[in-house]
């Protein structure tokens, strides 16, 4: 089994091909007078062999210790999709409520939505946490630091 | 040169000047605890109150601010693995390991003791090497910087606790996420995806907190519900101070760590964050126990950030006196200088002993008056490694998410720093560290801009890497590194003893 190896392996190839690709539209010139695609060409090629390099060098010791792990991958991923889900939802939702509703409202969804990832915080705790951190920012962040961030607004 | 000295300390221990410079110390140390929100944020917004004041007592009040910041940062890194500025990111890497064990308060102490001895050193060297120091300042063209900047990229690779391959791998991403925005030469944006914030390239911060905060709060899903962040031990009040011993221990990491920044700092732009990764580097490569690092090794804490701050003092040099501004910091420093008429020169030592000296001896001072203010505080934050960690984390994800606004005041950087924290968690995951990735980042636009400056001069000749003196000299110990490390894989194949070791290492850490 050298399933590790050889998605890292992949990984690396695949932002070293796009990088590659990417750079061929940019105009490479030449090494006296580069155009914008040459550095970036460079390094797409040099990352696509490491990503060789890897595949065919043996494991390093990180890659054993991951393909020794029992736990098939969905079982894994079934059991963080909660945390998960909860983490990147709240920072969208920050992105979305803070543009139309404001800081005070933005803090409030994020602290409340991040928090409820956790199956042992209750609803409760999770809002008194979340009215906690609220005062805090707007203390600390919007009268304190003055950061150009209005506490609420429309649209 | 005494006399400058004496000269230094009578106009920074004037009460005014140390009143201001407390003042810095003190609002720098509260905003700098917030991650994300740096030196930079909190310099720009009290340049306005420096205005009424003797140009003196303005830098005194800056540098206290710079200071109280970076210090400010470096416990948020070992805290909670949020580092504000690039330099920090090294102090995350043996630093939350250890805080996680425990020994956060001896961490952020060592940090700081660390710090204040650099700073004592990189005084002490400029006091008799200053004229040399500008001149080697003087040495360096492109392709010497190109060099000198591999040098150190190859030895960000080595930042990674497992396959030095794989951090080669990252360093070359990081090259690649530099690269998006605006290209500096033909005006070009690369990498933009139509999308015109991507135009001023990725912030530096969003990518920083995406790496290191947004990883770890995905990566510690497995272990929600579980507690406190703290895997064994717990505090009481010998926790702060680290032991006799272990001061004496670092010692030599801490003299590595002031030599190299004090030389690195004199270079304008990456100089401070290079230090403090090729410190690392040196201090892994001369511990008789390298896999320590990583793990949690003072070592690996120690000897970066005297790197850092030692790096801060001899990065007035350039800035003061040739005007050529280290990093956007020193470039606030230098606008605050010029409001009061001041203009940078090589004559300003001369004119001007008095500021130069001062802010030197104040930088110094400025140290001092953390070591005091923060010894009883470290009990503090590190009591705040005892609360559970389902009521910290959406907490971290709060300051991650306005940190990153208040760099440019633009919700999109917070989306970069969600996308960039998932795109980190896959890689952490699959081996691939954060700490090279960030080096390749912040050094990866510098390095092209001489890369193409250098074959301009040379006509696309490639020779001139080589046939430079420093530059060769440069390229042959880059060479010399690569080549151990191939030689080691060869002859090295992982033993299952070895694996077994790191194996029990490794969860005992997690």
């Amino acid at each position: 089994m050298h399933k590790h190896k050889y998605y890292s392996a992949g990984f690396m190839l695949l932002i070293g091909v796009a990088t590659t690709l990417g750079s061929l539209g940019y105009g490479l010139g030449s090494l006296a007078r580069m155009g914008p695609g040459y550095f970036p060409l460079m390094l797409g090629v040099l990352l696509c062999l490491v990503g060789i390099l890897l595949a065919v060098t043996p494991d390093s010791a990180d890659e054993i210790r991951a393909d020794a792990e029992r736990e098939p991958l969905r079982v894994i991923v079934r059991r963080r999709l909660r945390p998960w889900g909860a983490t990147v939802g709240s920072v969208i939702a920050f992105i979305f409520v803070g543009k139309y509703g404001g800081l005070a409202p933005a803090t409030f969804v994020l602290i409340f939505m991040a928090a409820l990832g956790d199956p042992k915080n209750s609803i409760k705790a999770s809002f008194w946490l979340a009215v906690g951190v609220v005062a805090f920012a707007i203390a600390a962040f919007h009268y304190g630091l003055q950061l150009q961030f209005p506490l609420f607004t429309w649209g | 040169m005494i006399d400058n000295l004496i000269l230094g300390f009578q106009t920074a221990f004037s009460l005014h000047n140390l009143m201001y410079a407390f003042v810095g110390v003190l609002l720098g140390n509260l905003i700098g605890v917030l991650p994300g929100i740096g030196a930079l944020a909190a310099i720009s917004m009290l340049l306005p109150v420096t205005y009424g004041l003797d140009p003196t007592g303005a830098l005194l009040m800056l540098a206290g601010l710079y200071y109280g910041t970076s210090f400010g940062g470096a416990t948020t890194s070992i805290l909670l693995n949020l580092p504000g500025t690039a330099s920090h990111a090294v102090v995350c890497v043996d630093g939350n390991p250890l805080a996680r064990q425990g020994r956060g308060g001896q961490a952020i102490f060592m940090a700081m003791f660390a710090s204040f001895i650099g700073v004592c050193i990189g005084i002490v060297l400029m006091m008799f090497f200053s004229p040399l120091l500008v001149n080697t300042a003087f040495l360096f063209g492109p392709a010497e910087y190109f060099a000198l900047m591999l040098m150190g990229l190859l030895a960000a690779s080595t930042l990674t606790s497992g396959s030095p391959l794989k951090g080669i791998a990252s360093v070359i991403v990081g090259l690649i996420f530099g690269v998006v925005g605006t290209d500096v030469n033909t005006g070009v944006a690369r990498f933009d995806f139509g999308i015109p914030e991507l135009q001023d390239g990725i912030a530096l911060v969003a990518l920083a907190m995406g790496l290191f905060g947004i990883t770890d709060v995905l990566a510690n899903a497995a272990n929600l519900g579980e507690g406190t962040l703290l895997t064994k031990g717990n505090f009481g009040r010998q926790s702060v101070r680290p032991g006799k011993g272990e001061i004496r221990q670092a010692m030599p990491s801490i003299a590595r760590g002031s030599a190299i920044g004090s030389v690195l700092g004199i270079l304008p732009g990456a100089g401070g964050t290079m230090a403090s990764f090729m410190s690392y580097a040196i201090e892994k490569k001369a511990s008789r126990t390298p896999e320590r690092f990583g793990r949690g090794a003072m070592e690996g804490v120690s000897g970066p950030e005297a790197a850092n701050s030692s790096a801060a003092i001899t990065a007035f040099i350039p800035t003061l006196t040739l005007g050529i501004p280290g990093d956007a910091v020193m470039a606030l420093m230098l606008g605050a200088l010029m409001i009061h008429n001041i203009a940078p020169g090589p004559q300003l030592m001369v004119e001007y002993p008095q500021l130069f000296w001062g802010l030197l001896v104040s930088f110094w001072m400025g140290n001092l008056m953390l070591m005091v203010l923060n010894i009883p505080l470290i009990g503090i934050w590190v009591k705040l490694l005892s609360v559970p960690y389902r009521l910290i984390y959406p907490t971290v994800l709060f300051l991650i998410a306005v940190g990153v606004y208040s760099t440019n005041n633009n919700l999109f950087d917070v989306s970069v720093v969600l996308f960039i924290g998932v795109f980190g968690y896959v890689a952490a995951s699959l081996g691939f560290q954060p700490a090279p990735l960030l080096m390749g980042f912040i050094l990866g636009p510098m390095m092209e801009e001489n890369f193409r400056r250098a074959l301009l001069l040379s006509r696309g000749d490639m020779i001139t890497f080589i046939d430079r003196p420093l530059s060769g000299g440069f390229m042959a110990v880059t060479f010399l590194m690569l080549a151990t490390v191939a030689y080691k894989r060869l002859r090295n194949r992982p033993k299952p003893a070895q694996e077994q070791e790191a194996l029990s290492a490794s969860s005992a850490v997690k």
